[in-house]
């Protein structure tokens, strides 16, 4: 079962949720993924994710604006099978 | 899943915008030099020669100079669009526009009409190139309420510039002027009332959430705003029933009223309530635009109560000074603080990408422009503005004035210069390691 770790960046300003998201992504282990939480869709974050072959889902949220899931490709049917993509 | 209207895919390369920015100020820089060389009655009415001047500097060569360079970054990133012809339309259209800045403000000064033929040319050629390739992006119909009001901004800097041109002919002896009664405020109307207000308007729908951490503005708001300034506007220019023209004086300056007031409750509704010197600027750019509405509405409405008739002529300057220097170029000098940091740290990430070490060492984005050299920039152009104001009522305030609008000015230049050598060291420190 991956395990989350969440972010809510929902009150930060720029770039502080790049910062803090690239921080623990570049620990991040398989198995783990970044639940995220913006009010605005992080673009400049997609492009780190593709150089570190990580794969991610905009989703439009509940208690913010977006919630943004970055994974390991890896990790995908077991994500999708506990409901969170 | 939704999705954002922002695209950073299209994001300009940096010296784009920056090229407008770094010139900005030295025109700012020309303004204030041109008052303190002047004479002491410049402010005794808005057509002394010294003036116009400096009208045009701060109106052409700062205001509209960080505007075009902001249009050329920020439209692309909205409309998800590269600019057509990129880096070489840019390039062309600050050339001209700086050519042309200076010799229409020579030709005022001087009096040397004959330079504003020229001038006017130059100026055609500028916002034509300018006005073409923002046009292929802007009829892509995507981007949301700011692009709503930014097509406002676009038609009304048309006009503002049509009118412009038309004037600066017919002073170069090339045209007759335009039949329109009161076509000088005509044109300062669509200047500052629309290209200006309305730009402002559509850049704060994006920066003033994002970059402060409010809620949107609601999208009714956010649309029913533009559309009241422009139609107003229109029915000014064109209607001249004086019930019709009154009407339109109350919906304009209710409209922006409406702006300034609910932008002022949105930037209460931060986050996080740490000090931050781009909101102070911004609070204190809608408190003038909130004054200037009131002091237009009275005096479109008081027929001739005052005193004397000199009086009228220094509120007409009054609202000038508080539209250009209080409420534009505050709101420019803010945003200069937040989007200039923001930008550099943008594009060295970016950088960074094939070596995320890198990263680690990038400056933070608040050494990019320090905190205590913003706050020393609030503090100087709320003296320049208080002094500027002071300088219409008596001519002892002239030279202060002159001296604190050049210190403003100057400040800003600097700022702005190390700011971009920052990112050159940066980014070249960052090529060498192999990012």
């Amino acid at each position: 079962m991956p395990v989350e770790i969440t972010l809510d960046a929902s009150a930060m300003e720029p770039p502080e949720p790049f910062d803090r998201a690239t921080e623990i992504l570049r620990q991040l282990a398989p198995g783990h993924y970044l639940r995220m939480l913006h009010r605005r869709v992080p673009h400049p974050l997609f492009d780190f994710c593709r150089e570190m072959s990580l794969s991610h889902c905009v989703i439009g949220g509940e208690a913010s604006a977006y919630e943004i899931i970055i994974y390991y490709p890896a990790d995908e049917p077991a994500l999708r099978q506990e409901g969170v993509l | 899943m939704k999705m954002q209207g922002l695209s950073l895919e299209t994001i300009p390369p940096i010296h784009i915008p920056f090229r407008f920015f770094l010139t900005a100020p030295w025109m700012g820089i020309v303004a204030g030099l041109a008052l303190l060389l002047g004479s002491d009655q410049a402010f005794s009415s808005q057509w002394t020669p010294e003036l116009r001047a400096v009208t045009h500097l701060l109106t052409l060569g700062f205001m509209a100079m960080v505007m075009l360079g902001a249009m050329f970054q920020l439209v692309p990133v909205i409309s998800g669009h590269l600019i057509p012809g990129g880096t070489k339309v840019a390039g062309l259209v600050h050339v001209l526009l700086s050519v042309g800045v200076l010799l229409l403000v020579a030709g005022f000064y001087w009096q040397a009409y004959a330079l504003m033929g020229w001038a006017a040319l130059l100026l055609l050629l500028a916002f034509a190139v300018f006005l073409l390739a923002l046009a292929t992006l802007l009829r892509h119909r995507i981007g949301g309420d700011s692009i709503f009001s930014i097509r406002f901004a676009a038609l009304a800097l048309l006009t503002t510039v049509g009118l412009g041109l038309w004037l600066s002919a017919s002073y170069a002896g090339l045209t007759t002027p335009p039949a329109l009664a009161n076509k000088a405020t005509v044109h300062m109307a669509w200047g500052i009332g629309g290209w200006v207000l309305l730009l402002v308007m559509g850049a704060s729908y994006q920066v003033i959430p994002m970059f402060h951490v409010t809620p949107s503005y609601p999208s009714l708001l956010a649309r029913g705003l533009p559309t009241t300034v422009f139609v107003s506007l229109l029915t000014l220019t064109l209607v001249q029933l004086p019930e019709v023209q009154a009407l339109a004086v109350l919906a304009f300056c209710a409209a922006a009223m409406t702006y300034a007031i609910f932008s002022i409750h949105l930037l209460g509704q931060r986050k996080r309530k740490l000090a931050d010197i781009t909101a102070r600027f911004w609070r204190l750019s809608l408190v003038c635009l909130l004054l200037s509405a009131l002091l237009a509405t009275g005096l479109y409405f008081t027929d001739d109560p005052l005193p004397s008739p000199g009086i009228r002529h220094q509120l007409q300057v009054v609202l000038g000074t508080l539209m250009i220097y209080g409420f534009a170029i505050s709101v420019i000098m803010g945003m200069l603080q937040k989007i200039v940091p923001f930008l550099s740290y943008l594009h060295l990430q970016r950088s960074c990408l094939s070596n995320f070490a890198l990263l680690k060492t990038l400056p933070h984005m608040g050494e990019i422009i320090p905190a205590s050299r913003s706050r020393w920039q609030f503090n100087l152009h709320i003296a320049a503005l208080l002094t500027l104001l002071a300088g219409i009522t008596t001519d002892q305030a002239t030279t202060p004035a002159a001296i604190l609008v050049t210190a403003d000015f100057a400040w800003l230049s600097f700022s702005l210069i190390s700011a971009t050598a920052l990112y050159h060291n940066t980014a070249q420190r960052i090529t060498s390691s192999g990012g």
